[in-house]
């Protein structure tokens, strides 16, 4: 049974893309990582035929499935390399690269101290996904969203504040 | 409802994710309760805040950069299919050539297998006395056609022909599957060269033979243009010609079938 007209995939790309690749640069805090991740994502939704919303959700699944293999494989590579563990600095800023890239960092660093999950729930809900589809997910039930969601907020920011950030980024 | 909520209640209260049977009573609690009003205030900012510190670390996304190179992969997995079987092609046309220089060597050990075991048979079936036997003719590997074939992009499809021998047939018709095809028979393969690109397939040099031009039923649009002329477009469910089927003075041929 047919589902529509064909599906064009380069509107799709151009409505999707920029909310993938934001999702994907928080989690990851590297842009290279998340403009692959996004592609690699866009690369398997080619041929498939489903609504935008469901594209929309599938895509970010697949996304996030694909960051937690990778995940996996940078975390070995950080252990065989010993990198230190991230500590919130406040380090001279040369221009607005370098700042940009420390702030980068700083929020990266204060998502890496939520579990797995609860960054990537926090990170949806930025998105405006709805409840049902975070849960879906996230694999949690529906009626635990809101608190989960509240206490992910709190740890997260929590974590930027005792990291010493307050004065530095002025950004609460 | 006496009870405080629970920070779940008043997260999703604010996200507007409260089922709408359970709004009514929130809302009117939280106007009645100052203690869990000030709650409210306080995640509202604590949601704020952390908000402010995701987007403070965000970038632009390359939408532009990031479109080309997908359009550049999507186009090598095309281009890596289509010559795929493209190599198919090719091998099995070399097989059929080599099987038939074989037997055509006196003395081969093919030439022997074929007279062992085709011609007793072929004893068997011998025509009448007194009636010519003639073969039936039979289409060679060196007449088997040769092409190409793509999806659309954003189901566009362009099929151009440039320097196409003024006795090229051309035949377009549309088909069901997902892919658009150009197909080459007879002298229409001497000198042809096939280039593909999203979207696209070009024929040049197409000598005096047919060529085939499916294009799938499903295409947004599609047209079939031959030595700078638009012949051929999807017009709704069918293809429709635009120009005279013939040029003036003698040119290619192109029809609709179907």
């Amino acid at each position: 049974m047919s589902r529509g007209p064909a599906v064009d995939y380069d509107a799709l790309f151009r409505r999707l893309y920029p909310s993938l690749f934001r999702y994907l640069h928080r989690l990851t805090g590297e842009s290279d990582a998340a403009d692959d991740i996004a592609q690699e994502s866009f690369v398997r939704l080619l041929g498939r035929d489903m609504p935008e919303d469901e594209a929309r959700l599938w895509l970010f699944t697949v996304a996030t499935n694909l960051f937690r293999d990778g995940a996996r494989t940078r975390k070995r590579r950080e252990r065989l390399l010993a990198v230190r563990p991230w500590t919130p600095t406040a380090l001279p800023r040369p221009d607005e690269a370098a700042e940009r890239a420390a702030t980068v960092k700083a929020v990266r660093g204060a998502l890496d101290t939520l579990a797995e999950r609860d960054r990537q729930m926090l990170l949806m809900r930025e998105e405006g996904f709805r409840y049902d589809e975070i849960a879906k997910v996230a694999g949690v039930a529906p009626g635990s969203v809101g608190t989960l969601l509240a206490r992910a907020a709190r740890r997260f920011v929590a974590a930027w504040d005792n990291g010493g950030n307050d004065g530095e980024q002025a950004l609460g | 409802m006496n009870r405080h909520l629970g920070e779940g209640t008043l997260q999703a209260l604010l996200d507007g994710a409260l089922p709408p049977g359970e709004r009514p009573a929130a809302e009117a609690h939280l106007a009645a309760c100052g203690e869990c009003a000030a709650a409210a205030r306080e995640l509202r900012a604590l949601n704020e805040r952390a908000g402010a510190l995701l987007a403070a670390g965000d970038v632009p996304a390359p939408v532009a950069q990031a479109q080309m190179s997908l359009r550049a992969r999507r186009a090598r997995q095309n281009h890596w299919g289509d010559a795929r079987r493209a190599l198919l092609r090719a091998a099995i046309l070399v097989l059929g050539v080599a099987g038939v220089a074989a037997a055509a060597v006196p003395g081969s050990p093919v030439r022997e297998w074929l007279r062992e075991t085709v011609l007793p048979a072929k004893k068997e079936t011998l025509p009448p006395a007194g009636r010519a036997a003639v073969p039936p003719p039979r289409e060679t590997p060196a007449d088997a056609p040769t092409g190409v074939s793509i999806r659309p992009d954003g189901g566009a499809v362009r099929v151009v022909l440039t320097g196409a021998s003024p006795r090229l047939r051309v035949t377009a018709r549309l088909v069901d599957g997902d892919r658009a095809g150009v197909l080459a028979r007879g002298g229409a393969m001497a000198g042809a060269r096939f280039r593909t690109a999203p979207g696209r397939i070009e024929v040049v040099d197409a000598g005096a033979g047919e060529i085939e031009v499916e294009i799938p039923r499903k295409a947004r649009s599609a047209t079939v243009e031959v030595n700078g002329r638009v012949f051929v477009a999807k017009d709704g469910d069918s293809l429709r010609v635009l120009a005279p089927a013939e040029a003036p003075g003698g040119g290619p041929a192109v029809r609709v079938d179907g």
